[in-house]
């Protein structure tokens, strides 16, 4: 896909909606697939934003390496911490639950910061292709 | 523009750096068998009647500085590790709970251990009568 005008940073644009549809479909998958979606999307915006800074170090770039920092700190949180234990032990469903609310956190985060700033905009969305069930239901077809 | 320091409300911080495995029923049950012999030295012994009553004297007055009794304490706790128990009640006990044996029945997940290592105990038929009688 070409790069647009007035979104200089788009190379990772295809994979991060890729992952993001991906993250919808797996929503009720295990915990580490997730955690693995979850970690390609927040690769993906740490690469915009690298991009956006060596374009040019813009107070707004500055801030989404501040937010993105703290994105990056809580996800280390959750990789440090989760075990395999957790998804196949009645005993500790409770913290299963902990992390599906710390999921919800960070993809919080994550919305709100493709919303914020200049990373993907609702053409740029349109026009990548996407397999599956979500390109199914995106052209109106059945699931 | 304030950027928070977490996304993850603290609780929830908390509770995710806690260890799993702390949870597990099986390491839990072990943990209070463990209770049983914490020092199995001296925990595992056995002690008569009367000993227990004099031990526990003169260790009272030990602690509460009544009377400076260092070598007497001393040669209780030796005398504890060195006495074999007679009927092993204590090490019976202990190593049913290790194993998971109750009453002669195996616990689900009991995993640790060889299982029907340790039989149950059997009554004779003059205990049982006796029971029945009081």
């Amino acid at each position: 896909m070409a790069r647009r005008n007035n979104m200089p940073f788009s190379p990772m644009s295809w994979h991060l909606v890729f992952t993001l549809i991906k993250l919808i479909e797996a929503s009720g998958e295990s915990l580490h697939k997730r955690m693995n979606l979850i970690s390609e999307i927040i690769g993906d915006l740490v690469a915009k934003k690298n991009g956006m800074k060596k374009e040019k170090e813009t107070p707004l770039a500055l801030e989404l390496e501040d937010r993105l920092d703290v994105l990056m700190a809580d996800f280390l949180l959750l990789r440090e911490n989760y075990q395999p234990t957790i998804e196949n032990q009645e005993f500790i469903y409770g913290k299963q639950g902990d992390f599906e609310t710390s999921y919800d956190c960070i993809l919080n985060e994550i919305k709100s910061i493709i919303e914020e700033f200049p990373i993907l905009d609702q053409d740029q969305v349109k026009e990548i292709m996407l397999s599956g069930e979500a390109h199914s239901k995106m052209n109106g077809g059945p699931l | 523009m304030i950027v928070r320091k977490s996304n993850i409300p603290e609780s929830i911080r908390s509770k995710i750096s806690q260890d799993a495995n702390v949870y597990d029923p099986s390491l839990r049950r072990l943990e209070m068998v463990q209770v049983l012999a914490q020092n199995p030295k001296s925990d595992l012994t056995e002690l008569s009647e009367n000993e227990c009553v004099d031990f526990a004297l003169v260790r009272a007055f030990h602690d509460s500085k009544v009377i400076k009794l260092d070598a007497v304490i001393l040669f209780f706790d030796y005398l504890k590790e060195n006495r074999v128990s007679l009927n092993r009640k204590r090490t019976e006990e202990y190593l049913k709970g290790l194993i998971g044996q109750v009453n002669g029945q195996i616990q689900q997940g009991a995993y640790y251990g060889a299982p029907g290592t340790i039989e149950p105990e059997k009554k004779s038929i003059a205990d049982r009568l006796m029971f029945w009688r009081q």
